[in-house]
């Protein structure tokens, strides 16, 4: 059977085509491939996104053998284990990459996986460190008492850096936010800069948090707020904000940054940890 | 034999197949055991899987949330995805997660009562191919009002240039059904951005 034509190569009606041209060129954000590399707990690395991608060769290879080009931000750098969204808390061993070293090192426990594959099925499929109990309605809720071992967040860096994701109060989703440049993905070293800067300046306060020191984290919070005005980890800012206040039992301050996450990020990694701090602090 | 699955099993179907709950004591194999396959992985994809979500609905931010979901359940099942159909696998699992967020932003709507705010979606032509932005909110628009298969179709073949074999896979349906569900597809869009274009009383720019 042959292989119908496709618009592009059979002239379909102008409007069409553009259409499709349009589709085909959006692009996401240097930031967005970033997140999605943190979320299953890569390291991030700055740009050449797309030429990592093309020197990392295929997906079949094994362990080592296909030499991967992996850039790498200065020499502060930790895993993030998601998690949120996935079920609770998961006190996830941190390992700072090495400097010099080329390689991530893989956490030294495994990762929550499994986005709800049902609705409905929400986050009872992931039995957290912490053993806690599932309400039938809410995920299961971490106990946000320990400092002992903190949650750990995903950590995005990104962002296009001139692209705000804008808040929208009152729920619903938000507008489309301009946060993914309709152009190819940043490449210019001082966008790899910002980024960067900005992994590390977000990466200070989840740290703090891991430490079990919410109060620095909240400190460190607001250096990083301070300076990137455009915040491409607003979602992890605000998740790491809620469970700070929640570990000092700032519960106001919780439940307003659990509400916001809730309602300007509703498709975050964060949301079951958001219901957990509202349902735990009425 | 690693990334294989047994012949005539759709890797869809491990998808679909509730997995065993996974704890924090399950060593998630391939992220690991191979960070650097997992990682590239991911930068081979994420565009893909990111324009996947975006023409099935989702706004850009939501998107980038969406993906990381897809990510790590594909991270998850990276041994049994067989290779060469990685992308039918990460499409299922986009498709997935961009429903149930439709599916949760139903229910938010419902619960709150409150308007979801749509962004008017400008949907006079583009003038020029410049105008992408434009062109694309009509492109969801037109998307939108497609039932599933019908949209899928357009999204792979069209959009992201899957053979009609990958389709057929992606979708669990026959070869032949692709061609079919194809020309309804391309009828459906072509007569809609038709009718679109001609209620646009004037076009922009024009003497």
């Amino acid at each position: 059977m042959s292989e119908p034509k496709r618009w592009l190569d059979q002239g379909a009606p102008r409007d069409v085509e553009q259409l499709v041209r349009a589709a085909q060129a959006e692009r996401p954000g240097s930031a967005s491939l970033a997140r999605s590399l943190a979320a299953v707990g890569v390291g991030i690395a700055a740009t050449g996104v797309v030429a990592s991608a093309k020197a990392a060769g295929t997906a079949a290879s094994v362990g080592g053998t296909t030499k991967v080009t992996m850039p790498f931000i200065g020499g502060v750098f930790a895993k993030w284990a998601a998690l949120g969204a996935l079920g609770g808390t998961l006190a996830v061993g941190i390992v700072e990459v090495a400097t010099e070293s080329p390689r991530p090192v893989a956490p030294s426990l495994s990762l929550p996986a499994s986005a709800p594959l049902r609705p409905g099925r929400v986050q009872s499929d992931v039995s957290s460190m912490h053993a806690a109990p599932t309400a039938p309605s809410a995920a299961p809720a971490a106990p946000a008492e320990g400092p002992a071992a903190p949650p750990e967040s995903t950590a995005m860096a990104t962002a296009a850096p001139n692209a705000p994701r804008p808040v929208t109060p009152g729920g619903g989703h938000a507008a489309p936010s301009p946060t993914s440049p309709d152009s190819a993905p940043a490449s210019s070293s001082r966008d790899a800069d910002t980024l960067a800067a900005e992994v590390k300046s977000i990466d200070r306060a989840r740290a703090a948090l891991a430490a079990g020191k919410p109060a620095q984290a909240l400190g460190a919070l607001e250096d990083y707020e301070r300076v990137f005005r455009k915040r491409g980890f607003a979602p992890e800012a605000l998740y790491l904000r809620m469970e700070a206040c929640a570990s000092l039992g700032r519960t106001a301050e919780a439940r307003a940054a659990a509400e916001r996450l809730l309602a300007s990020y509703p498709n975050s990694l964060h949301t079951a940890r958001a219901r957990a701090v509202l349902s735990k602090n009425p | 034999m690693i990334g294989h699955r047994p012949p005539g099993v759709s890797p869809w179907v491990y998808l679909d197949a509730s997995p065993a709950p996974i704890d924090s004591t399950v060593a998630l194999p391939a992220m690991s055991r191979e960070p650097v396959r997992v990682e590239a992985f991911v930068r081979e994809h994420h565009a893909f899987v990111w324009r996947v979500l975006r023409r099935s609905g989702l706004a850009p931010a939501d998107a980038d949330d969406a993906a990381q979901r897809v990510f790590i359940t594909a991270a998850a099942r990276l041994d049994i995805i067989a290779p060469g159909s990685e992308r039918a696998f990460l499409y299922r699992a986009a498709a997935r997660v961009a429903s149930n967020a439709h599916r949760a932003a139903r229910r938010r709507r419902e619960t709150s009562g409150l308007e979801e705010s749509d962004e008017p979606a400008d949907l006079s032509a583009p003038d020029d191919l410049l105008d992408q932005r434009r062109a694309r909110a009509l492109l969801d628009r037109v998307l939108g009002e497609l039932s599933e298969d019908l949209r899928a179709i357009i999204i792979l073949f069209e959009i992201e240039g899957f053979r009609s074999s990958e389709i057929a896979e992606a979708l669990g349906i026959p070869t032949g059904t692709v061609a079919s569900r194809l020309r309804r597809a391309r009828v459906e869009v072509e007569q809609r951005v038709a009718r679109y274009r001609d209620r646009q009383p004037q076009r922009r720019g024009l003497p």
